[in-house]
């Protein structure tokens, strides 16, 4: 596999921006004006973001794991990835706006450290992350540093979706959707396994 | 080509959803946008009071201006008598609306909706504010009153006092009833109204929102009564909403411990024989009155109004939002100074032809003094009789608490009717109350664990089905708890502005269950339940009949012994008797009130209705000594002045 960063960027198709986008905004629609039907809108609301975010997050991580390090990340991977970050941005607003008045000391004082941590510290890295996936030109096939980065990313925004809509799971949405990002991060594991029996 | 079109749909769609979604928060930020207003407590107090939105949005406006129409199957009592919808309910009229000529429509709503009615933009339960008006209770509906004099004419509405003519239970149920009628549509409403008021159009924007949020409210209103059938039962309705064999409260009175056990425990509360007068509202003020409520139930007046917000049906959402919190302290704050820095006209000035003579009043303090101001203070008699002097509270039993039921002495002691106080789940309400608003997190944990000890302390008692009770109370305070993260803005007990020795510990010793002593002194926990009654300061006691908590009794020369009380008489519309200090309330003919203004039957043989105790002086009226005939008729002379 050390030749792929030889490759050209692989082509970028207008269906990828149309459906990812529609994904998206189906999502925050949903999460938006659902709400009304709600007994509180803004709770829902907070929550109804990092659902979407994890949906959104689910497809780009299949295509990371199928992909990384065998074949160039794709488009799909690209556009899911940032609008899943967009997404856990505005539940990040709602959460810390409007739940806890701007004040992110009281996310810490009630969730305590190492439980608060996690949550801004991703979106600073996966923005980070973000930023240099429509930035560096090896973003597809990604080689020395930037490959454990990618690496590491996938990782961590897996673990922090895990933990907050499985081990958590403070309502039966988060834990459906937290199983079923599992069992396509599995699945993906599984096929790529496969795959890699396969073509030795 | 398809794929293209696939594309081109998508990216559309996308778009549609985004401006969808956006333009919503937009819109809902300036549907909701508002700050505080400035001014004395006396201004912005009064109107929070009057006109403040409280999360009591009845229905939207433009179905209060048809509903007479569309649904009058519902409102309807058969005894109207020729009078409006509203006031055949008792809410108190507007002063411009006999003025009007044009129709009523939404954009003059101010000049027909009854008094102490709020025009809100917010949904009721979930608060959403959108561009559909709702009519709205405030706190001014129930707790502002009028004189009717025996020439038929008003007084202007009493801000603080009772509206004895309010039937609000009867009013709530024909509301039920109108919501629940398969029939009621969006469009049905908008077409009546189209029709009533041609002439008044609505943005295309609003337009469009305004029919879907008026569908919605509908649709989830009619869900929510409709499920909750099992706990409220079907509403009453025709000629049953004004009787008593079904409606057991009447005017003037509601039934407020069945209303809150229902909505903070999720019980039914038709077993719950605790009728209320709709209580007088002055001088609130805690070094007067340190202790709120008949039973001195509740401590601070911000709590009192937000329990009394909270079991007429404003939901926990609604009563979190800044303008609802601001309105509940505001109208706290006002009652406070009701009657101290905010005048009340006093009853000479309501009533000239009928002040008493000064000599009488003197004397009748005298009498008070030597039997009533023990337990209640006393108001010094003021030069000028259309003022009055600040009350003095001083009294060997003033603020005490008096046990009635199984905390009676034997002597009998007040002897009131006990039901108020002795009802089933009676005990488990402070926890319950104290927990439906989570603290800051440091106070949560501690209602958590409490909650927690309920549990426990039920299965130690061999009471499981308590325990699973408590249960599930914490599973909803859990929830509660996760929507507040930082707290519910109208958490009790709390600090007040400017007292920095106030400490989250401090708080949560007045925090149930903080006493079991009903003779503590002073009682320091926010919310008991005892079963008692405290005695407090009565300032304009004019203002309070009928008297004792029940409004059993309809005069306070029947309370004070000079006339007997009676053990049957009409409520409604009664007229005020400046002599005898109270109401005109005729008695039944052949067992029935045949005056369909005064249709409704009290009959104090009935639970929960009874006339008797609060026996000072202790005389017996069929037998006055002349001695004691002159002294009560001082005594009523002063009563007259306070």
């Amino acid at each position: 596999m050390a030749d792929l960063n030889t490759l050209p960027p692989p082509p970028f198709r207008r269906e990828q921006f149309a459906i990812s986008l529609l994904a998206f905004s189906l999502l925050f629609a949903f999460s938006t004006l659902f709400g009304l039907t709600q007994p509180d809108i803004t709770f829902f609301r907070t929550h109804a973001f990092a659902w979407s975010s994890a949906l959104l997050v689910t497809p780009a991580l299949y295509i990371f794991i199928r992909r990384y390090d065998m074949a160039p990340l794709t488009h799909w991977w690209r556009l899911f990835w940032t609008f899943a970050w967009v997404m856990i941005a505005v539940h990040l607003i709602w959460g810390l706006g409007l739940e806890h008045d701007w004040r992110p000391l009281t996310v810490f004082e009630r969730q305590g450290f190492w439980i608060a941590f996690p949550i801004f510290l991703l979106q600073g890295l996966w923005l980070i992350d973000i930023a240099m996936s429509w930035t560096r030109f090896d973003w597809a096939w990604p080689t020395g540093v930037y490959k454990y980065w990618q690496g590491f990313m996938a990782v961590f925004v897996f673990a922090n979706f895990f933990v907050a809509m499985v081990i958590f799971r403070n309502d039966t949405e988060s834990l459906v959707i937290g199983l079923l990002q599992t069992a396509v991060v599995i699945a993906a594991f599984l096929l790529r396994w496969n795959e890699r029996e396969q073509s030795l | 080509m398809i794929r293209k079109v696939v594309n081109i749909i998508a990216i559309v769609v996308s778009c549609l959803a985004l401006v969808a979604s956006l333009g919503w928060l937009w819109l809902e930020g300036r549907w909701s946008a508002w700050s505080p207003p400035q001014g004395d407590v006396a201004e912005v107090g009064y109107d929070a009071f009057t006109k403040g939105a409280f999360g009591l949005e009845a229905f939207p406006l433009k179905y209060a201006v048809v509903a007479g129409r569309v649904s009058s199957a519902a409102f309807t009592t058969t005894v109207e008598d020729g009078r409006s919808l509203w006031e055949t309910y008792g809410f108190l009229p507007n002063s411009k609306a006999a003025a009007l000529k044009e129709p009523l429509c939404e954009s003059n709503a101010d000049q027909w909706l009854p008094y102490g009615f709020a025009v809100t933009n917010y949904v009721p339960m979930t608060a959403v504010q959108t561009s559909l008006k709702f009519a709205g209770l405030t706190c001014s509906s129930c707790h502002s009153g009028q004189l009717r004099h025996a020439d038929g004419t008003l007084s202007q509405p009493i801000s603080g006092m009772g509206n004895m003519d309010l039937d609000v239970i009867a009013f709530t149920d024909a509301v039920r009833n109108a919501v629940m009628d398969p029939d009621l549509t969006a469009d049905k409403i908008l077409d009546a109204y189209a029709k009533v008021c041609p002439d008044e159009s609505t943005g295309l924007i609003d337009g469009i929102v305004e029919k879907i949020m008026l569908g919605g409210w509908l649709s989830g209103v009619r869900e929510s009564m409709g499920g909750d059938t099992a706990k409220y039962g079907l509403p009453y309705h025709g000629i049953q909403m004004k009787q008593a064999s079904d409606i057991p409260a009447g005017p003037g009175r509601t039934r407020p411990f069945c209303s809150i056990v229902r909505v903070a425990m999720d019980l039914p509360g038709d077993d719950n024989y605790a009728y209320s007068k709709i209580p007088v509202v002055f001088e609130q003020n805690q070094d007067l009155r340190p202790r709120a409520q008949f039973d001195g139930s509740l401590g601070d007046p911000v709590t009192r109004s937000f329990i009394a917000a909270y079991a007429s049906g404003a939901s926990i959402k609604a009563l979190s939002k800044p303008e609802i919190v601001h309105n509940i302290k505001a109208a706290a704050a006002y009652t406070e100074q009701l009657g101290i820095a905010i005048p009340v006209k006093p009853f000479a000035a309501h009533f000239p032809d009928h002040a008493p003579a000064a000599a009488d009043v003197e004397r009748g303090l005298t009498v008070f003094q030597e039997h009533c101001a023990d337990c209640h203070g006393h108001r010094p008699i003021a030069s000028d009789p259309t003022k009055v002097e600040p009350w003095v509270a001083e009294g060997k039993y003033l603020h005490k608490m008096e046990g009635v039921g199984p905390l009676a002495p034997a002597d009998g002691g007040l002897g009131v009717d006990a039901e108020r106080v002795t009802f089933r789940y009676a005990h488990d309400l402070p926890l319950a109350i104290w927990t439906t608003l989570p603290g800051n997190p440091k106070i949560a944990a501690v209602q958590e664990k409490r909650l927690d000890k309920a549990i426990i302390d039920a299965q130690d008692a061999k009471a499981p089905a308590l325990a699973y009770f408590w249960q599930k109370q914490k599973e909803k305070f859990l929830l509660t708890k996760r929507q507040y993260r930082l707290g519910h803005p109208l958490y009790f007990p709390a600090c007040k502005e400017g007292d920095e020795t106030c400490t989250d510990e401090s708080l949560l010793d007045r925090a149930p269950p903080c006493s079991l002593d009903v003779n503590a002194d002073p009682q320091t926990c926010e919310i008991t339940a005892f079963e008692a009654f405290v005695n407090n300061p009565i300032p304009y006691a004019f203002l309070r009949a009928p008297y004792l908590h029940n409004g059993s009794v309809p005069t306070m020369a029947q309370l004070i012994n000079l006339e007997k009380r009676p053990d049957q008489f009409c409520r409604g519309q009664n007229v005020y008797d400046p002599e005898m200090l109270g109401y005109t309330a005729p008695p039944p003919v052949d067992g029935k009130c045949t005056d369909p203004r005064q249709a409704f039957l009290f009959d104090t043989g009935v639970r929960g209705n009874g006339n008797g105790g609060h026996n000072y002086p202790a005389w017996d009226p069929d037998a006055l000594t002349d001695q004691q005939r002159a002294d009560l008729q001082a005594l009523l002379a002063y009563l007259k002045t306070i």
